[in-house]
């Protein structure tokens, strides 16, 4: 058994002991909101003057009082994200710092601010893995999606300088009307580089820390949606895994869900910290919230577990689809504002799916 | 005996695990897990001055008989050092 095979066994058995447990075993720390990028469709970016209205940044320090207090109730995984988390004053503090404590670091970045200097850091005490965002395949797309002329390339500047460090890389892709021309085009980097690319054609309509409300139009329609998915799923699918996907979903057992607990590890196992210190069980929901700097990790940890498990998602209960549809508790908190309503979007992406994969059979 | 590389324990749940950092990240893409005695000895390993020694604090700290310390602790020991995690502090007695 290679190792990479058997760290992934760890994993596994950890993340359902922690689950069943209630153990926060993987957090996230969303360490900034701003960023050199301003992409349409963020829901966490704020300009200087707009964080200013907020709040202050958390120093390392405070991050790693958070981080020993994380490490007491058992967690080994920490997401490190932002804005742009490079832009962290203190990042290479608080990575060395959180590395001395024991956890295991994933970084979440759009890849343009990555310097040698930064990539020989990292590659020094490395990450589990640096996962780049990218949001197009050509400077015209970074231009017009993200407001940034020079992104692509500046972006694969920075997969170089880390591939460079030997260091592990995943590419995230979220597909929006600006960059769904270029689907092969991202495939085709991302073979160029012999890189995992993982695509999102769902958006959440979130519009979390902005002061303006979600722009439906800076999403696909549902349709277009689905189209773009069935393209994804060409790419990565053998024949045989697309006609077995294909069958799953046009077969779907029809035994209405029952179950209307949360289904996935928020607020049981995992949890998110965003950067004016509001703990909540997923990077969407605003509630439950508490504010670990002020309560400590172990308080917040349990008001979560216990106001996360609370919540019933009842808006789906009656539908057969529920085993072929990505509803979560996130996409309902974000559709319609509740957790008992179907939400309309995620319901016609269904729909739309099904349809397309029938008319293909 | 002394740890040659740079490994932090941790516990979860019931899992011991050994977490590479700086260097060691470099050989050791993961974690590695361990029993529960087995993370005793590679915590404590440094502190005794010989295998004897070793057994000694072992049954001290588990009901376990000094037989089956011995042979269980050997053959852990012989496999950290196969794999680089541990080495020879005093070679002249082997240990
Ligand atoms: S790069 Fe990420 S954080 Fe920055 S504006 Fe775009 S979506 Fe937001
Ligand atoms: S986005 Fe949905 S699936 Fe992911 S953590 Fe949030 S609620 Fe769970
Ligand atoms: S979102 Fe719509 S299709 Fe999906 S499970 Fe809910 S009701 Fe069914």
């Amino acid at each position: 058994m290679d190792a990479l095979d058997s760290a992934l066994k760890i994993e596994e058995r950890l993340v359902m002991k922690a689950t069943l447990a209630h153990i926060p075993l993987g957090g996230t720390f969303e360490l900034l909101p701003l960023c050199n990028m301003n992409c349409h469709m963020c829901f966490i970016r704020l300009s200087r003057e707009e964080m200013d209205l907020r709040g202050s940044l958390r120093s390392v320090e405070e991050w790693l009082e958070i981080a020993r207090q994380m490490k007491e109730s058992g967690t080994l995984f920490v997401l490190l994200t932002g804005g742009e988390p490079f832009l962290y004053p203190g990042f290479l503090d608080l990575y060395q710092g959180l590395k001395k404590l024991g956890m295991i670091i994933t970084i979440n970045t759009n890849g343009t601010l990555i310097t040698p200097q930064i990539a020989a850091a990292l590659g020094k005490d490395k990450p589990r893995r640096v996962n780049i965002t990218l949001y197009g395949a050509s400077n015209q797309t970074y231009e017009r999606l993200c407001h940034y002329p020079n992104g692509f390339d500046q972006t694969c500047k920075g997969i170089e300088l880390l591939l460079e460090q030997k260091i592990d890389i995943k590419l995230n892709g979220t597909i929006v009307p600006e960059n769904v021309h270029e689907i092969d085009a991202l495939f085709e980097i991302a073979k160029h580089y012999g890189l995992y690319i993982k695509m999102d054609t769902y958006m959440y309509p979130s519009s979390r820390e902005r002061l303006h409300p979600f722009h439906p139009e800076s999403r696909l329609s549902p349709k277009e949606a689905a189209q773009a998915a069935l393209k994804i799923k060409k790419h990565q699918m053998s024949q045989e895994e697309y006609t077995a996907y294909q069958n799953h979903m046009l077969n779907h057992p029809s035994l209405p869900n029952q179950d209307s607990s949360i289904q996935c590890r928020a607020g049981k196992s995992a949890f998110w910290i965003n950067w004016y210190g509001d703990m909540t069980s997923c990077i969407f929901m605003k509630k439950p919230g508490i504010n670990v700097f002020e309560n400590g990790f172990e308080k917040s940890w349990k008001y979560l577990l216990e106001n996360t498990s609370k919540i019933q998602l009842t808006g789906c209960l009656s539908c057969t689809k529920k085993s072929v549809c990505q509803v979560c508790a996130a996409c309902m908190y974000c559709e319609c504002g509740c957790f008992d309503q179907k939400p309309d979007y995620m319901c016609q992406y269904t729909d739309e799916l099904i349809k397309q994969l029938e008319d293909m059979k | 005996m002394k740890k040659t590389k740079e490994f932090i324990l941790r516990q979860i749940a019931d899992e011991y695990l050994l977490i590479p950092t700086g260097q060691t990240c470099e050989e050791f893409n993961g974690m590695i897990t361990l029993s529960e005695t087995a993370a005793y000895i590679y915590e404590h390993l440094e502190e005794a001055e010989s295998f004897e020694k070793l057994i000694e604090m072992i049954t001290q700290e588990y009901e376990i008989d000094p037989k089956t310390a011995a042979s269980d602790a050997y053959e852990l020991l012989n496999g950290m050092l196969k794999n680089g995690l541990i080495g020879l502090s005093d070679p002249k007695v082997n240990w």
